[in-house]
């Protein structure tokens, strides 16, 4: 009985082995060389893909997108459409070997890191297949800088577009603002007096909402030329860690004073958006720093009050001297698509990409079809009246959600915000952070970041809070920055300064 | 060692229809279990995901020396174990008290409600709890600070003090599972011949007495295995609700083991070191419950094997 | 049966009230949340009774129809599931539960060893893929069919079972398959249920496995929808740029969600709650 026992244990053991070998052997045939001949346009092809499916968007069938991009290129998907964790899908996807022909990659990390094990084809060895791509690549160094591999490959097709979509900004309730006749501040010294001000006419309120921890500094720490992490000083042309600067230590010192006479919540730190959203909506909050869409999307769960609720842009308040007007631009998203080096349709895959690169591609993902999505007056796009606002859009058809795009011309979608938001829009560029340069690390290089690097950012962040909410003394500060600075900052500086040197060798090579 | 042999083959005749019996669940084990285990290599690999553990390079003990040698280790286990420790001090006997005390209502009806609603919480995710324990601990408009501002104390701003976001995390968790906990003693207490109650009543002995010396021996044998359980797991403490109530100013307390781990970004894909750290709780979770075994078979005399 | 009400029960009801309130109270507010509109709650005014009373989230969950497959999907995996567990689980612990058995002792070992070390999630998942159950109604109720806790509560049930009744199987000329279909089995009911009610509860609140082991987007349990309805944007506040991704999520919205997928599960419970009465184990053995 034993014996049997055991005997099935070692058949089930032998039949997984043998399969994960197997699984490792045809990984080996991968570099095989693509069929030239199938690359031609008109053979119709199903390739699969894995993507993310928004909740508010999810993915569907039907979506007429996809079904344009069909008619144009021949090419269609079986989409595993992903919805929450996605890292893990993505992982397991990879680690069983059965990676589908185009799969979205959520950084840039993932993708160098199976790229370089050869799972992901090098798209920069492919170039003259892909015209657009390049020719992309060429017009936006910026986004060239932000894609590449710690060898200088690239295995990483960006996105393009969307990121202005989660512009940071600070907004104010111009409404509350006009009624009581009070100007937005500009400085930090008059965003003090006026959040006193408003205190004062609404004592149980904190006129300046903030929340999520010490997330609040990040969009704080241009007005006080400095930055919330490491960063490249564009204009002293170095690396340096925002966090001991005595710039930050002037930030520090005003969300103190912000807490300790109650213009922010006590427990902001603890609170999530909802609690964020509530301080806004029952008007115990004035003044605050978010994505730039709230503006439109807050009033929306007012309902037929909504009319009774206005936020506006506001210019970023300046806190030092040196210090910009402005907020933090993060730049680039974060995800990106990679094609899988054993893709039996690789080079049609590869030409379908690039087409999405190209000015006709662009125009197909962002519109849609002529007469189906939107219809020309007068020299005039307009979408279709179906689509009240765009995540209706892009819920209805597909348009502009992942997998369905590269590049779009965000343009077209401004006749979709409301005219406050267009206005503001407009000048949001002006007051924004030059992007930090996304940079990619080898493995040793990672591990620095996370080990030490994630050390001296907890270490940090416990220190800062302290000090805001005043259980530590802001005498102390000169001992909280040796203290950090001991837990081996310098260090992950180093990394960033040698990525960055590296990033840019690679560029000036390139041309 | 011939008699051994034989008497071993007899046994194994003698068992045949109960290991038939165990056979489907001796499978499972093999097959979920026993097969994947060779997993663990991973922890001493630095584990390519597309190269799979046939062709990852061996690594050896280097990232159990990474995680002893980060200086967040102490404070990380430190602070784990003690959320362990008071969540058994506090969450283990809380059902087991609750389940008496429903046992003592001697109207059917209201023991079913009581019991009904108590198991409720257990049904509402942690990121709801986290809102709610914010709404309630809110030092400006939440019920507990009025409650403490109405007998003369000082409010306080609880989610933001490094001492009291165990007393937090404890005070939800035990909120959450008591009454489910109730479900298992309850099934216990099916099990107590009535005729004892009858016989000790006939005795004189008043209800307290009864529970001490019928109840409570008649439900030990599932209390004895779910603390000896609970010992087992007390390195083990879910990220998400300590993840949802813990801000930068109680990283003191709040940084466990799993939220270290994520911190690290090791869920983002160093499995090597993700599980040489589940490597390293595992050996000590099972330290424990080796201990609390051995321990409650010579205390109490029952034990898991 | 004669007891009188003394301050003992003064005092336990007063316990169990507050323990009522605490329990019942959130569930009370997000019922009244899901019932009110949108702007009654924004403004903080609704806590305990709806306010400006609609049913638009419920019509809203149940009009996504992702809903109505995820019930009709978890259902099956659910009875299934627990069908299987519940069989496993109580044959393991029934002959783990003799502690005369032939290597008994060295397999409890290997059990509770298990608790403890495991491969990960990769290795289990590369495991399940070779057997070719990805994808499959099988993923959902096989890799997670024995949960060795329950495992081990029920062999201390069994092991709590009076001798005699086996003894008595016995000479009535039953194998150890017949005892424990015969009489074991139908004398567990209170543990039965009670672990039936585990795994049961344990599958209905699934996501992981799901989430490794399904593709198809019509084999998705209702609680992976209920996830993506309410946890989306909870984990990712300010931080990183989550294009397009800043909606708001109304609370009305979440919460009639969790109500819609928690209130069956809750209603079960009363009917298992027969099989807990004091003494009814002693009760049919003597019938």
């Amino acid at each position: 009985m034993k014996i049997w026992k055991r005997k099935m244990g070692m058949v089930a053991l032998t039949t997984i082995m043998i399969g994960t070998l197997l699984g490792g052997c045809s990984k080996e045939n991968e570099a095989k060389e693509g069929n030239y001949e199938s690359a031609a346009l008109g053979k119709e092809i199903t390739l699969q893909m894995m993507t993310f499916s928004h909740t508010n968007w999810p993915y569907k069938e039907n979506w007429p997108i996809y079904k344009f991009l069909k008619e144009e290129t021949g090419v269609s998907f079986k989409v595993q459409p992903v919805m929450s964790d996605y890292t893990t899908t993505m992982n397991l996807a990879i680690s069983s070997g059965e990676i589908p022909d185009l799969m979205m990659v959520n950084s840039l990390n993932a993708a160098n890191t199976h790229g370089a094990s050869g799972a992901f084809v090098d798209y920069f060895e492919h170039l003259d297949q892909m015209p657009n791509y390049k020719k992309f690549l060429e017009e936006h160094p910026e986004v060239k800088a932000a894609i590449l591999s710690p060898e200088g490959k690239n295995y990483f097709l960006p996105l393009y577009g969307l990121e202005q979509q989660s512009r940071r900004s600070w907004l104010y309730r111009d409404d509350i603002f006009k009624k009581h006749n009070l100007t937005p501040p500009t400085t930090y010294d008059e965003l003090y007096t006026v959040a006193m001000k408003l205190k004062e006419l609404y004592p149980d309120s904190f006129p300046i909402a903030v929340f999520n921890g010490l997330s609040p500094l990040i969009n704080m720490a241009p007005g006080f030329n400095t930055n919330s992490g490491y960063y490249y000083d564009y204009d002293k042309e170095e690396w340096r860690y925002g966090p001991t600067e005595d710039n930050y230590k002037k930030m520090v010192e005003f969300m103190n004073k912000f807490y300790t006479e109650g213009l922010v919540a006590p427990d902001f730190m603890a609170h999530k958006r909802k609690q964020f959203n509530d301080l806004l909506l029952q008007n115990k909050a004035f003044i605050a720093s978010d994505y730039i869409g709230i503006m439109d999307e807050l009033p929306l769960v007012l309902g037929d009050k909504a009319s009774e609720f206005s936020l506006d842009y506001m210019v970023p308040p300046v806190g030092t001297p040196d210090g910009k007007s402005q907020n933090v631009f993060a730049g680039l998203q974060s995800d990106g698509f990679s094609v899988a080096a054993n893709s039996k349709e690789r080079d049609r895959l590869l030409k379908y990409m690039d087409f999405l690169y190209s000015p006709e591609g662009i125009e197909l993902a962002t519109w849609g079809k002529e007469g189906e999505t939107f219809t020309t007056e007068n020299g005039v796009r307009k979408f279709n009246e179906d689509y009240k606002e765009f995540g209706d859009l892009r819920t209805k058809t597909g348009i502009a959600t992942v997998g369905a795009h590269t590049v779009l011309d965000m343009t077209a979608y401004e006749s979709m915000y409301s005219p406050k938001m267009q206005a503001a829009m407009k000048i949001v560029s002006d007051h924004e952070t030059k992007p930090q340069p996304r940079l990619a690390y080898t493995n040793e290089e990672n591990e620095v970041l996370s080990m030490v690097g994630e050390t001296v950012k907890k270490f940090h962040e416990e220190q800062i809070a302290k000090f805001i909410l005043g259980q530590k003394s802001m005498d102390e500060w000169d001992n909280y920055v040796s203290e950090v600075n001991k837990l081996g900052v310098q260090k992950v500086l180093e990394v960033h300064q040698s990525a960055y040197e590296r990033t840019q060798k690679f560029l000036n090579e390139g041309n | 060692m011939q008699a051994q042999k034989q008497s071993f083959l007899h046994k194994l005749k003698r068992d045949k229809y109960l290991l038939l019996l165990l056979l489907p669940c001796a499978l499972y084990y093999i097959i979920f279990k026993y097969v994947p285990i060779f997993g663990v290599s991973i922890a001493f690999m630095d584990y390519n995901l597309f190269k799979g553990i046939t062709e990852s390079d061996w690594v050896g003990f280097k990232y159990f020396s990474m995680f002893f040698n980060t200086p967040d280790f102490w404070p990380v286990l430190r602070n784990t174990f003690l959320l362990g420790l008071y969540k058994l001090v506090f969450g283990f006997p809380a059902p087991i008290i609750l389940a008496l005390l429903i046992n003592e209502v001697s109207k059917s009806f209201l023991k079913r409600f009581v019991q009904t609603v108590s198991y409720l919480p257990h049904f509402i995710s942690n990121v709801v709890v986290a809102g709610i324990a914010v709404m309630f601990l809110s030092p400006t408009g939440g019920v507990v600070n009025q409650l403490l501002n109405v007998i003369g104390l000082d409010r306080i701003n609880f989610l933001v003090e490094a001492s009291w976001f165990r007393t937090i995390y404890i005070t939800t968790d035990v909120w959450q599972h008591i009454g489910w906990g109730t479900i298992i003693y309850l099934a216990a207490l099916t099990a107590i011949d009535p005729q004892l109650y009858e016989a000790a009543r006939m005795d004189g002995a008043n209800r307290w007495k009864q529970t001490l010396n019928i109840t409570l021996p008649g439900i030990a044998p599932a209390i004895v295995i779910i603390l000896i359980l609970d010992i087992g797991k007390i390195l083990e403490i879910g990220f998400e609700k300590v993840y949802l109530l813990a801000t930068p100013a109680t990283y003191e307390t709040a940084d466990i083991i799993s939220t270290y781990v994520y911190r690290v970004g090791l869920t983002q894909g160093n499995y090597s070191y993700a599980t040489a750290i589940d490597l390293f709780t595992g050996i000590i979770s099972f330290i424990f419950i080796i201990a609390a075994n051995w321990f409650s078979r010579r205390v109490s005399g029952s034990s898991i094997w | 049966m004669k007891q009188k009400w003394n301050w003992f029960d003064a005092l336990n009801a007063v316990i169990l009230s507050g323990i009522v309130v605490a329990c019942l109270y959130p569930f009370v507010y997000m019922l009244a949340v899901s019932l009110s509109d949108s702007a009654a709650i924004a403004s903080g005014e609704v806590w305990l009774w709806p306010k400006g009373f609609n049913l638009d989230m419920y019509q809203y969950v149940f009009e996504d129809g992702r809903v109505l497959k995820g019930y009709k999907n978890t259902l099956i995996y659910v009875i299934l599931g627990t069908a299987i567990s519940l069989m496993v689980t109580a044959l393991g612990a029934y002959t783990l539960s003799k502690s005369k058995m032939v290597l008994g002792k060295p397999i409890l070992m290997m059990i509770v060893f298990t608790m403890f070390f495991n491969g990960g999630m990769i290795p289990t998942f590369l495991v399940v893929k070779e057997l070719g159950f990805v994808n499959t109604i099988w993923g959902m109720v096989l890799p997670g069919a024995v949960g060795t806790w329950n495992l081990l509560i029920m062999r201390t049930f069994f092991m709590g079972m009076p001798q005699e009744l086996e003894e008595s199987g016995k000479i009535d000329g039953l194998s150890e398959i017949g005892i424990f279909f015969r009489i074991v089995l139908p004398l567990s009911k209170p543990v039965l249920a009670t672990i039936g009610l585990y795994y049961a509860v344990g599958m209905w609140n699934n996501f992981m496995g799901p989430l490794l082991y399904l593709r198809d987007a019509d084999m998705q349990p209702l609680q992976v929808i209920l996830r993506n309805i309410v946890l989306s944007g909870q984990f990712t506040g300010t931080e990183g740029p989550v294009v397009g991704d800043i909606v708001v999520i109304e609370d009305g919205l979440k919460f009639a969600t969790i109500m819609v997928s928690t209130l069956p599960i809750l209603l079960v419970y009363p009917f298992i709650q027969k099989y807990f009465v004091k003494g009814a184990l002693i009760g049919s053995v003597k019938g």
